[in-house]
Parts: C-alpha cells; sequence; structure tokens
C-alpha cells in the first residue's frame, strides 16, 4: 500500500516536472535545428547562434538588458541594505514597525502591471514639473530600483533578524564605533544575505517585461521587449537561441546563488 | 573600580524593570545579582554595561558619573550570555577585538590576545573559528575577549547557564581563580544559588525590580530577611509564630527558644532543613512527627513529616513511613523574617 503510495507520488512529481520542462526543452531544441520554418527537424546547426551574435539590434538589445540589470542591481543592493538595517535596528514601535513591514511587503505583492502604471504616471508628473525623466534608461534604472528595493531589503532582513543583535552589542562593548561595528561586524555577517538580495535583484531586472515596457524609451530596448516586438514579425530560430542563452544564464545565477547562501547560511549556529 | 548606582528607574512600555535599584559594588569584588527570570538582574547589568539607558537615577564608576556614557567609551566589559562571539573572526580576532577598537598597534594587540589566551588555557586555539569549538571553549573565548582590555569592571550574564553541570562545576572555580588572580572586580548575573554562593563575596537578591536583599553571601544565606529570599534560598521550613519574650516563640510546634530578638508579636519564621536533626535524645527533642515520606540523597536523606515540616539526616539508617522522630531545632537557625 505505502509501496503503491510512493510510486504514485513519484509519477506525479516526474509528470510535474516534465510539464515544467517540456516547453523550455522546446525551444532549446528548435534553437538547433537547421530548418527555418515549420516544426520539422532539418539537421543540427550553430547557425542561429552565430547569427544572433551577429544581430546588431540583439546585441544592442542584449547590452541594455545588462547595462540595467547592472546599475539597478547595485543602486537597491545598497538602498535595500540601509533599508533593511534602518527598519531592523531603529527602535521603532510595533505599531509603527508593522505598518512599515507592510509597506515593505507591498511593492512585491503588487501587480507589476499597476507598478508600471504609477511609475508612467509618477515620470510623467515629474516631468510635467521639472523637464527631467524623459522615458529611457534613467527612468528604467529608476524603475527596476523601486521594485527591487522591497527584494532586497527583505532577504537581507531575514539575515539580520538571524545575526540577532547580541555580536553588535558585543562589539560596542568592546569600544567599536558605529563605523567600525557596520565595517567589521555587521557588514561582514549580512554578506551572504546581501548577495543573495542582489541575484535576486539582478535575475529579476533580467526577465523584466511589464516594467521596462511601460519606462522604455525609443532607444532602451532590452531583451525581453526585443523578444515581444519580435514575435509580432513571427518566431525565429535566431529568438529560440537568444532564449536558451537567457535561460542558461538564469540557471547559472539561481545555482550560483543557491551554493552562496547554502555555504555561508549555516555558518552561525 | 567601585561601582555605583544610585536610584535607577528603567521601563519597557508599562513594565516597569527596574524600580529605584540602589546598589554599591566594591572594588576587587566578586558581586553576584541572583532572581529569578524577569526580576530585572539582566537589565541591571546592561545598564551598567551601557547597552540600555537608565531612564532615570545615575550610575558611578570609580566615582565618575557614566549614567549617560554609550557602552563603548565605558572601561567595563561584558561577558554575553549566548557569548555573541563574532563568527566570521577567528578566536584569535575576537579576542584582540577590543584593543585593535582602541587603536592598539596591531602586533601588541596579538601578544596581549595571545597571553589571554594562555590564561584560559587555550593556547593553540587561536585560528580556530568560533564554530570549530565546544561550548565550554566558547565561554572561555568570551572570558578572554572581555578580559584582554583590562577592563575596571567585568560584567558576566549568566555565563555558564548554556554548560552541563559537570563543566558548570569546573568553570566556577575557575573564574574564582581568575577574578582573585587578576584582582579586578566582577558582577555576575545568574538564577542559580549554587552558582551565586560558590564565586561571590557579596551578591543582591533581587525581585520585580527592585533589590530584596544584599549583603555578604553567607549572611544572605543564613539570614535572610524576606519570605521572598528565604523561599528563593531554598529554606524551606516557614513557620508561623507568635513572641512570648524576647527570645522565645509560640509556634504549632511548641515553644521555642531562639537566639535572634524577636521583632514582631506575629509573624513568620523558617529554619532550613539542614540545620534541623533527629535526635535520640529526649532532652534535645524540640518537636516530635512523624515520617511521611523519606529520599535517600546519598550522603544525606530528606524526610517530609506530617506535621509539614522537612528535615535533612545523615543517611545512617532509613526511616519508615510512619515512623515517629524526636527533631531537634538549634536556637540560631531559626530566622526571623520581616514580612
Amino acid at each position: 500500500m505505502r509501496r503503491g503510495n510512493s510510486t504514485g507520488i513519484t509519477m506525479t512529481s516526474v509528470g510535474v516536472f516534465i510539464l515544467f520542462y517540456i516547453p523550455l526543452l522546446c525551444v532549446a531544441m528548435f534553437s538547433f535545428n537547421a530548418n527555418k520554418f515549420g516544426l520539422t527537424w532539418g539537421g543540427f546547426t550553430f547557425d542561429w547562434y552565430a547569427k544572433m551574435f551577429h544581430n546588431e539590434v540583439i546585441m544592442k538589445a542584449a547590452w541594455n538588458t545588462l547595462l540595467l540589470a547592472v546599475v539597478s542591481t547595485l543602486l537597491s543592493t545598497v538602498l535595500g541594505t540601509m533599508l533593511a538595517i534602518g527598519m531592523y535596528r531603529f527602535p521603532w514601535k510595533k505599531k509603527t514597525m508593522g505598518k512599515l513591514d507592510m509597506l515593505l511587503h507591498l511593492p512585491v505583492v503588487t501587480p507589476d502591471i499597476i507598478f508600471a502604471v504609477a511609475l508612467v504616471i509618477a515620470f510623467s508628473a515629474i516631468r510635467h514639473f521639472t523637464g527631467l525623466f524623459e522615458l529611457g534608461m534613467p527612468s528604467m534604472i529608476v524603475g527596476h530600483v523601486t521594485f527591487q528595493i522591497s527584494f532586497v531589503a527583505l532577504v537581507v532582513r531575514g539575515r539580520l533578524e538571524m545575526i540577532g543583535h547580541d555580536v553588535e552589542e558585543a562589539a560596542y562593548d568592546l569600544y567599536a564605533d558605529h563605523k567600525r561595528v557596520l565595517f567589521k561586524i555587521l557588514l561582514p555577517l549580512l554578506k551572504p544575505g546581501i548577495m543573495a538580495g542582489a541575484m535576486l535583484a539582478f535575475t529579476l531586472s533580467l526577465d523584466d517585461f511589464v516594467i521596462s515596457f511601460f519606462t522604455a524609451g525609443p532607444k532602451s530596448t532590452t531583451l525581453p521587449l526585443f523578444i515581444y516586438s519580435a514575435l509580432k514579425r513571427g518566431v525565429t530560430p535566431e529568438i529560440h537561441a537568444l532564449s536558451t542563452i537567457i535561460m542558461i544564464l538564469t540557471i547559472v545565477l539561481v545555482l550560483a546563488m543557491q551554493k552562496f547562501t547554502a555555504k555561508n547560511g549555516g555558518e552561525m549556529h | 573600580m567601585d561601582l555605583k548606582v544610585f536610584a535607577v528607574c528603567k521601563s519597557y512600555g508599562d513594565v516597569e524593570a527596574l524600580k529605584y535599584v540602589e546598589l554599591k559594588v566594591e572594588k576587587g569584588e566578586f558581586f553576584t545579582l541572583l532572581g529569578p527570570s524577569g526580576c530585572g538582574k539582566t537589565t541591571l547589568l546592561r545598564v551598567v554595561a551601557g547597552l540600555e539607558m537608565a531612564d532615570s537615577g545615575m550610575v558611578m564608576l570609580g566615582g565618575e558619573a557614566i549614567t549617560w556614557k554609550p557602552a563603548n567609551e565605558r572601561p567595563v566589559n561584558t561577558v554575553f550570555q549566548s557569548y555573541a562571539l563574532f563568527p566570521h573572526l577567528t578566536v584569535l580576532e575576537n579576542i584582540s577585538f577590543g584593543l585593535i577598537s582602541r587603536k592598539i598597534p596591531k602586533a601588541e594587540a596579538i601578544i596581549k590576545a595571545k597571553e589571554m589566551l594562555d590564561l584560559v588555557q587555550l593556547d593553540g586555539f587561536g585560528d580556530r573559528k568560533p564554530d570549530q569549538m565546544s561550548g565550554g571553549q566558547r565561554q572561555r573565548v568570551a572570558l578572554a575577549r572581555a578580559l584582554a582590555n583590562e577592563p575596571e569592571l567585568l560584567l558576566l550574564d549568566e555565563p555558564m547557564s548554556a554548560l552541563d553541570a559537570k563543566l558548570r562545576v569546573q568553570v566556577q572555580i575557575e573564574l574564582r581563580q581568575i577574578q582573585q588572580r587578576l584582582e579586578k572586580t566582577f558582577i555576575m548575573v545568574t538564577h542559580d544559588q549554587q552558582e551565586a554562593l560558590t564565586v561571590s563575596d557579596r551578591m543582591a537578591v533581587m525581585n520585580v525590580g527592585e533589590v530584596a536583599q544584599m549583603g555578604d553571601v553567607r549572611e544572605v544565606y543564613d539570614r535572610p530577611k524576606s519570605k521572598f529570599v528565604a523561599d528563593f534560598l531554598q529554606t524551606q521550613n516557614f513557620i508561623e509564630a507568635e513572641r512570648v519574650a524576647d527570645h522565645r516563640i509560640r509556634t504549632t510546634y511548641g515553644e521555642w527558644a531562639v537566639t535572634d530578638p524577636v521583632p514582631w508579636e506575629k509573624g513568620t519564621v523558617t529554619v532550613r532543613p539542614e540545620n534541623l536533626s533527629v535526635t535520640s535524645d529526649s532532652a534535645a527533642c524540640t518537636f516530635k512527627g512523624r515520617v511521611e515520606t523519606s529520599l535517600y540523597r546519598g550522603c544525606y536523606q530528606e524526610l517530609f513529616l506530617d506535621n509539614g515540616l522537612q528535615v535533612e539526616t545523615e543517611s545512617v539508617r532509613p526511616f519508615a513511613k510512619g515512623e515517629e522522630v524526636m527533631v531537634n531545632v538549634p536556637q540560631e537557625a531559626v530566622v526571623m523574617l520581616n514580612d
């Protein structure tokens, strides 16, 4: 009975995983298909990859994506870490803390599309009064940072709670000033959390479509935006190749993040 | 340096953790704050350390008011209950942390840190990380880290609560020896009366934010002043009594002669089970009772009598249930309680 049951569970989970990954595997397979149109296999080829790397539009979009992800991740990591430390370390009243907590979680659960529309409205209002924030790379960076901050802050705060107040108090007790406590104790101990938060922010930025779509200017097309517009003209194997590469990159990032948190997570206890 | 605490109050919201606490700790003395959890002993220690600020009152160290000084400007170091070692630094880096904070050259700090490792018998462990050490070793590192700074005052917050019973006794002895060798002022917080008695010169028993009694450990142990202190120090037998004469009381167990003057007309006295003894001499018999339960404890045995009193006696022979025993109460063992 038990045996049959566990076989059932195994079959189901295998089934679920197949459902998950078949579409992705299909894309990867078609990226190597020499046959440009249709679903028939025309032989194995790296041509699409070569073509993709020679396509200036794609390369420009890739550069934009990377620039956007790197800059927004750097900014949101610094801001998110500061936010987490401020929220967790300042002696807020319980009620205030609850409200701050809600404010921090709100951007995580708000639908992207609402967030994006809100950003567009905010940008146009600012633009109306100051003439700044013409839609383009800077507005995209600001847009990405606004939703990344929450994720970074949540991850860092989890780590902060794990560290507890004790070690900081011990450092103050041992004559350290604020600067020494921050740089010698707090930041080194927070590093795994900060790194995990940064990688999360990076992957979020990398595959964000909605917010980019609303805040992009004519010259700041990113890969997701490019793929979307290219799809209107029909799916080409070049896009399969591109998707496959993005997929592999994401997997590598996720693995790196897992390895990092696993390696440093257990250290505290 | 000597520490004086005047009328210190501290509240958390509606909870009064410290109520006008007064404390005086002499230079070079091992002082213990003893009390049940929630009595404010740790809060008081943190106020002295500078990790909490008193709402009102004054803290003076060696004649200087330090009430409002932050923790990193006080010549005071703490051994935390959780040890609070820095997990990303080696043992040597942990111990030299305070010295380097005070801008002492690194080479000098390392030499001093190694000396400290020697003092706590951990030489050779300098390059380890805290998580590669046992609980007892970590506790020593925490002690060495605090002592490396040669603090005027060392604070210990339940330093042995995470150790097993056997190790605890060993560490108590070592701690006492280190304190006597260094001749520094130590203040320890604990809820364990044995620990307090073993290591300290003087102690203060605390109850809900107030010092219930302060004094030499023997004095507090032998002459508790209130029901709370007596109960916390496990005197066990509480007896209602009336004054007959200056050194004579009447209880439900008969009239007893007592050494201490009787301060009230009606009140409570307490007497420790180990001060009572079973006697076969009817002249020495203060009262009689029947054995309800006897517990064998190795070198002594505990008798629970039908009249509600507890006696500890030698293990020379077992007592049967229902056996009548004659109990002697020495005059000097009867303690008058003030409440």
